[in-house]
């Protein structure tokens, strides 16, 4: 195993939403297959506090393929998360680092590293142009979501109750700040969950 | 007709919302985005599009005439603003709305140019 057999493509972006709202967009597995068109399904079969290990379905831009995808992500520290995937045999190592710069604000850092030993160095020259557009267009399509969250989140919103019932309560004074704790809460039989290998899947009959 | 305790805010014109079939806007008064459609019934509803669940935008699905969230595909009734997807207690709120000169089913000629108001209780 060689140094040289590993891609490494760094992209850095900037964003007014709060790194909580960041982090929070990255932890939020229930978008995936919703927002994302490179997303056919995602299932989740075990999360706790700071981690979760999920399979996906992805779509690639051939008609009719899909490939699974094993996908760990865990919460390294306050400001890093690390995902692994393997993909089409290729081992790829994720690491997100998100740096506050205001309340409302940060700068988030994605750097992707692919494991490319043996005939995989055939896919070198492909990643290297797919990984930038690919980024840009997950960026593009979660780019709204953060803002609005922050917008919401500002606004004194509730995860799972909504605004507060007085107008006047909601402003970003009363706002508790961007409180962000895992994992993200699901709902009992949530679309994650339907693998009947997951943790929390719960058959029909079961009550 | 509203009580001296509360205002009214125009929405649009329901020619606008039958060519549209539903508009979304933000009121800084409220400090609510609302969502304002006509059913398959052509009833007006306005409700908060504001998804109670992570705060994710409601649109309104003329197909299967129900509400639905951008972000986690949610579904909510047209009529009550109930949470379909999950039997969980929470939804969208519901607004109170007139339309001027008069009652919508009181029309029967011009029609497009009426106006939508919401109507809500000052605090």
């Amino acid at each position: 195993m060689r140094e040289s057999d590993i891609l490494e493509v760094e992209i850095i972006k900037e964003i007014n939403c709060s790194k909580e709202v960041a982090l929070w967009n990255y932890w939020d597995h229930e978008h995936l297959d919703v927002v994302h068109e490179g997303y056919k399904k995602s299932d989740i079969l075990y999360d706790k506090n700071n981690f979760m290990f999920r399979v996906d379905n992805i779509k690639v831009p051939f008609p009719f393929l899909k490939f699974l995808t094993p996908v760990f992500m865990v919460q390294h520290d306050e400001n890093t998360l690390f995902t692994y995937a393997v993909q089409m045999g290729v081992i790829s190592k994720t690491t997100i680092t998100v740096n506050s710069k205001t309340n409302s604000s940060c700068e988030i850092i994605m750097n992707y590293k692919f494991f490319l030993n043996g005939w995989r160095k055939i896919l070198k020259p492909f990643l290297k142009i797919m990984i930038p557009k690919w980024n840009e267009k997950v960026w593009l399509e979660d780019y709204p979501i953060k803002m609005r969250r922050q917008k919401v989140v500002d606004m004194n919103f509730k995860d799972f109750k909504g605004l507060p019932s007085k107008i006047s309560s909601r402003s970003k004074k009363n706002a508790n700040g961007n409180s962000f704790k895992l994992p993200v809460p699901r709902p009992i039989n949530s679309s994650r969950d339907l693998h009947p290998l997951s943790i929390k899947f719960r058959s029909k009959n079961s009550k | 007709m509203i009580n001296n305790k509360q205002f009214s805010i125009f929405i649009c014109k329901l020619g606008v919302l039958k060519k549209k079939k539903y508009i979304i806007k933000f009121f800084d008064e409220l400090k609510d985005e609302i969502i304002c459609f006509l059913d398959k019934e052509e009833n007006i509803k306005v409700f908060s599009s504001i998804c109670p669940h992570f705060g994710g935008e409601i649109f309104y699905d003329q197909k299967k005439d129900l509400l639905r969230c951008k972000w986690h595909n949610w579904k909510f009734c047209n009529k009550t603003g109930k949470c379909l997807s999950y039997p969980l207690k929470l939804g969208l709120n519901p607004y109170e709305f007139e339309v001027k000169p008069d009652k919508l089913k009181e029309y029967n000629i011009n029609l497009e140019n009426d106006k939508i108001f919401l109507i809500y209780e000052r605090e």
